[in-house]
């Protein structure tokens, strides 16, 4: 019965999907309601971002608050920004808006802020209706329902997003969905957006192993 | 003058009947019609062809949980009156828990185009706008001109791909053969749904069922189960998890489109009942094909290896009664079947109970209790020995132990006993028609447990009771002689091998300082037996004590749970073949999404045919082999304890009892449920049927 088949004589754990993690993972989406299930398939930030080498000016663009306040980028000067291009409608971009409510919240001590711009076509309510339905609470509600914003970055389709430093150059673009609230990914966009910051205010650069001490 | 002719007649196949294709590289659409000219008709047969690049997906009607489906603003068009869009069904994509639907590779969306004027010339001007997704999504948007001339209508190169769309246009269930026996909604835990659609057919059930529901505020549910693959023809589909609560669901109007494969599809409404809260379930009638397959079952189960060394026990004692009048042999086998009968009846009084207060219950679940295996134990090592003749063996010299033979009743005892413990020991095995039984049973009141378990056992014991009417059958065994002492040895130590059996069953679900305890104490009394049997002679004294004895260690052995036997017991060893991972329901449908084919095998070491397919199916070649590949995931879910967990997957299934055995994959979402009794080619066939689809739509 337990015999071992032929090319099975090694542990094979890493070759095989059911690894602890995705057990883990699974259970974890009996546990928490769905949390861990997305982070499990997101690929890490590092693989699915582009770094611009040189920083290139950001088109001009502008977009809505739930409130029908109009904002640019002019408004978020001196501040880091990860600019997210999504809708409701769109599965892939629904899978990462957990992950970057979580980042949301980390980075909040860190003067970066997230923004994810809707494109719905249907506007505040679908979206709303969205947060409320997936407990979106950290993120703003901003929205595009022309979708110009789109047209102005040229993007190929969403999510695209868009990491921005304080200096207000573009210095990555993201087309995917990626898993944003990871420890690597946080430190990568703190140091992204270094640019154009206080010196001392400088990110450490030892690796940061846990999400909730930052938070903490 | 041949110019002027040609001229007339060349300009046909100048005349386009679609439009040029307008997208980008991940998705373009065009417009396309049967007809070159708009002819004398008054509907005109168009579509909207979409073509995706590998890898992408666009939406149907209802996208699901997210997407969007296609728009079309005819505006500027002229000579049109009337547009109806006709979807083709859908299939279905699961991105980790979010099911959408839609269509990959090329699609047409057949369109009726309604002239204004019949005959007149007519300009389709359309604006589509539809979505196409892969890891990102993007929305489309093609403006589309086509125009028809007036006159004779013939057709075009694309005539054949509306037609072909037209055909894969979901039909009326009576097209699949079927007919709605019955919608209902129940609750599914807490503000949750299941919904559960049975369709009654004369033809075989559906190969690959798929069912899409429109209607339901907020939620689209994964793919349905296939509850009861119906020998009568038809199939019962039930949807879990729905999140809307059932009073939402009860008498709400929700369509459902369902589809057999790439062909095959049909679209119905219906508003589900609330399902009868389960206590109202004793006045439903049982069909006759219940009572027949629990009849048949029982039947069946005189050949499971379950119950041969206890029936062929009976056979043993009735060789021994070969000499004596008919009318011992007669009582002697109405007792064992009245015992097979009172056997099952116990069993029924036991489940009932067990429902009453909502304990968990199945089929053989008395084998997950360490009481039962340490009596059943016991009572095979006293079998054991009283065919070996350290009990009672009918001595003709009159001394004590055939007296207490031959007491009133006595031997009419043992025979109610045989059949009472055959009865118990075998549900260890599961015998064709018996999963149907005993799935309809649980699933019923008290009154139907009662009647499906007295037709089971009246099966069970309908040999031993054919044999009571026509005793002169029982001539046919020979006469009594040397050849007996040594069947009867062989018996015995085939009884003390199931409690063996036994004991390791004990080992899965007790501590080992239990099963060490009641194997020694079985062992004493089987050596106190021998003794008494041996040395004992004519002592009366001796004999008696020694008898006192063994009923005591007996007593002793039962008493063993008492003493922390249900301790955990050590840790399992892992498997060593690696083959096997452990179940976790919820890992399933995310390995599913991730193109990997799951093969879920519900076992128990006391389930005797569990044992037969891991042993000659799943655990060796080519099987194995194929369950090592990286893009299979075989988990093992074990019941020899009980688990509430697997109880749940087994109703789910409509099961109560092992095995199960379920292979889901990219090709069947909801899972193909194997027969009782695999075989390779079986399995082999499911891996395939499960995960080929997926991968041929891939490349």
């Amino acid at each position: 019965m337990s015999r071992i088949p032929p090319g099975r004589g090694v542990p094979v754990r890493s070759a095989f999907s059911l690894t602890r993690r995705s057990v883990l993972a699974a259970l974890g989406v009996a546990a928490l309601g769905g949390r861990a299930k997305a982070d499990d398939t997101l690929p890490p930030l590092s693989d699915a971002l582009t770094e611009l080498k040189p920083p290139k000016e950001p088109p001009a663009f502008s977009f809505q608050t739930a409130g029908g306040e109009k904002r640019t980028l002019a408004d978020y000067r001196g501040e880091g920004v990860v600019l997210n291009i999504w809708a409701t409608w769109c599965a892939p971009c629904r899978m990462e808006m957990p992950s970057l409510n979580r980042l949301s919240e980390l980075m909040k001590d860190f003067t970066i802020s997230v923004l994810p711009v809707s494109v719905d076509a249907k506007g505040l309510s679908v979206v709303k209706a969205y947060y409320a339905a997936h407990g979106i609470e950290s993120l703003p509600i901003l929205l595009d329902p022309d979708g110009n914003i789109g047209d102005a970055f040229k993007i190929d389709g969403i999510p695209s997003s868009f990491i921005i430093d304080r200096s207000g150059r573009l210095v990555a673009e993201c087309l995917g969905a990626a898993e944003w609230d990871a420890p690597g990914a946080v430190a990568l966009i703190r140091r992204l957006t270094s640019q154009g910051m206080n010196p001392h205010e400088l990110p450490i650069t030892v690796p940061i192993d846990s999400r909730f001490r930052l938070s903490g | 003058m041949a110019a002027v002719a040609l001229l007339v007649i060349l300009p046909a196949p100048a005349r386009a009947a679609a439009s040029g294709w307008v997208g980008n590289r991940h998705a373009e659409a065009r417009l396309i019609t049967a007809e070159r000219a708009t002819g004398s008709a008054n509907v005109i047969d168009a579509g909207i062809e979409i073509r995706l690049a590998p890898g992408w997906h666009t939406y149907w009607r209802d996208p699901g949980a997210a997407g969007l489906p296609a728009t079309i603003d005819w505006r500027g068009s002229r000579n049109l009156a009337a547009a109806q869009l006709d979807w083709p069904a859908p299939r279905r994509f699961s991105l980790d828990g979010l099911e959408t639907y839609g269509y990959v590779g090329r699609v047409v969306l057949p369109i009726a185009v309604t002239l204004a004027r019949p005959g007149a010339p007519l300009l389709l001007h359309a604006k589509v706008a539809y979505t196409a997704c892969s890891n990102i999504c993007v929305p489309l948007h093609a403006v589309l001109d086509l125009a028809l001339p007036a006159g004779i209508a013939s057709p075009g190169p694309e005539a054949g791909l509306i037609a072909a769309a037209q055909k894969a246009v979901p039909g009326a269930l009576a097209g699949l053969g079927l007919s709605l026996r019955s919608a209902r909604v129940s609750p599914d835990g807490k503000g949750a749904s299941a919904l559960s659609l049975e369709l009654a057919g004369p033809r075989a059930m559906p190969v690959r069922p798929d069912l899409f529901v429109e209607g339901l505020p907020d939620d689209a549910p994964g793919p349905p189960q296939v509850v009861r693959a119906g020998a009568e023809g038809g199939v019962h589909l039930l949807l879990t998890r729905i999140d809307v609560p059932p009073s939402r669901l009860a008498g709400r109007r929700l369509v459902f489109t369902l589809t057999d494969g790439p062909d095959r599809a049909a679209t119905f409404a219906a508003a589900p009942a609330l399902a009868a809260p389960a206590g109202l379930a004793g006045t439903t009638l049982i069909p006759l094909a219940v009572i027949a397959a629990a009849l048949l079952g029982g039947l069946l189960l005189n050949v499971m290896p379950c119950v041969l060394p206890v029936l062929s026990l009976k056979l043993l004692y009735l060789a021994r009664l070969a000499g004596a009048e008919r009318r011992a042999v007669r009582f002697e086998l109405l007792a064992t079947g009245g015992g097979i009968v009172a056997g099952f009846m116990l069993l029924a009084a036991g489940l009932i109970a067990l429902k009453a207060f909502g304990g968990a219950i199945g089929w053989g679940i008395q084998f997950q209790s360490p009481w039962f295996l340490i009596a059943m134990t016991m009572v095979m090592v006293l079998f054991a020995a009283d065919l070996w003749g350290w009990i009672s063996i009918a001595m003709p010299g009159g001394n004590e132990a055939a007296a207490l033979t031959h007491r009133v009743g006595g031997r009419h005892v043992r025979a109610v006993l045989v059949g009472l413990f055959a009865a118990l020991l075998s549900t260890s095995c599961t015998a064709p028609f018996i999963g149907t039984a005993v799935g309809f049973a649980l699933s019923r009141g008290p009154l139907e447990i009662v009647a499906i378990f007295l037709a089971m056992g009246l099966g069970l014991a309908a040999p031993t009771l054919t044999a009571a009417a026509v005793p002169s059958l029982v001539r046919v065994v020979p006469r009594p002689g040397r050849w007996m002492v040594w069947l009867s040895r062989i018996f015995g130590a085939l009884l003390l091998a199931t409690a063996v059996w036994l004991l390791a069953v004990l080992a899965r679900i007790s501590s080992l300082d239990a099963v060490l305890a009641v194997s020694g104490l079985a062992l004493t009394t089987l050596g106190v037996l021998a003794l008494r049997h041996y040395a004992g002679g004519g002592r009366g004294g001796f004999r008696r004590a020694m008898g006192g004895l063994s009923g005591a260690l007996v007593l002793a052995a039962l008493l063993v749970p008492l003493a922390g036997a249900n301790a955990p017991p050590p840790q399992q060893a892992p498997d060593a073949s690696g083959l096997w991972h452990p179940f976790v329901r919820t890992a399933i449908a995310p390995n599913v999404a991730r193109g990997r084919v799951v093969l879920v095998n519900v076992t128990a070491a006391w389930c005797l045919i569990c044992q037969v397919n891991q042993v000659r199916v799943l655990d060796r070649d080519p099987v194995a082999a194929r369950l090592a590949g990286t893009d299979v995931v075989a988990m093992r879910a074990d019941w020899t304890r009980p688990d509430a967990s697997i109880t749940n997957y087994l109703e789910s299934f409509g099961h109560y009892g092992v095995p199960l055995d379920v292979v889901y994959g990219p090709g069947a979402p909801g899972g193909i449920v194997l027969p009782d009794l695999v075989t390779a080619p079986e399995v082999i066939r499911a891996l395939d049927r499960a995960g080929g689809e997926a991968r041929a739509a891939e490349r």
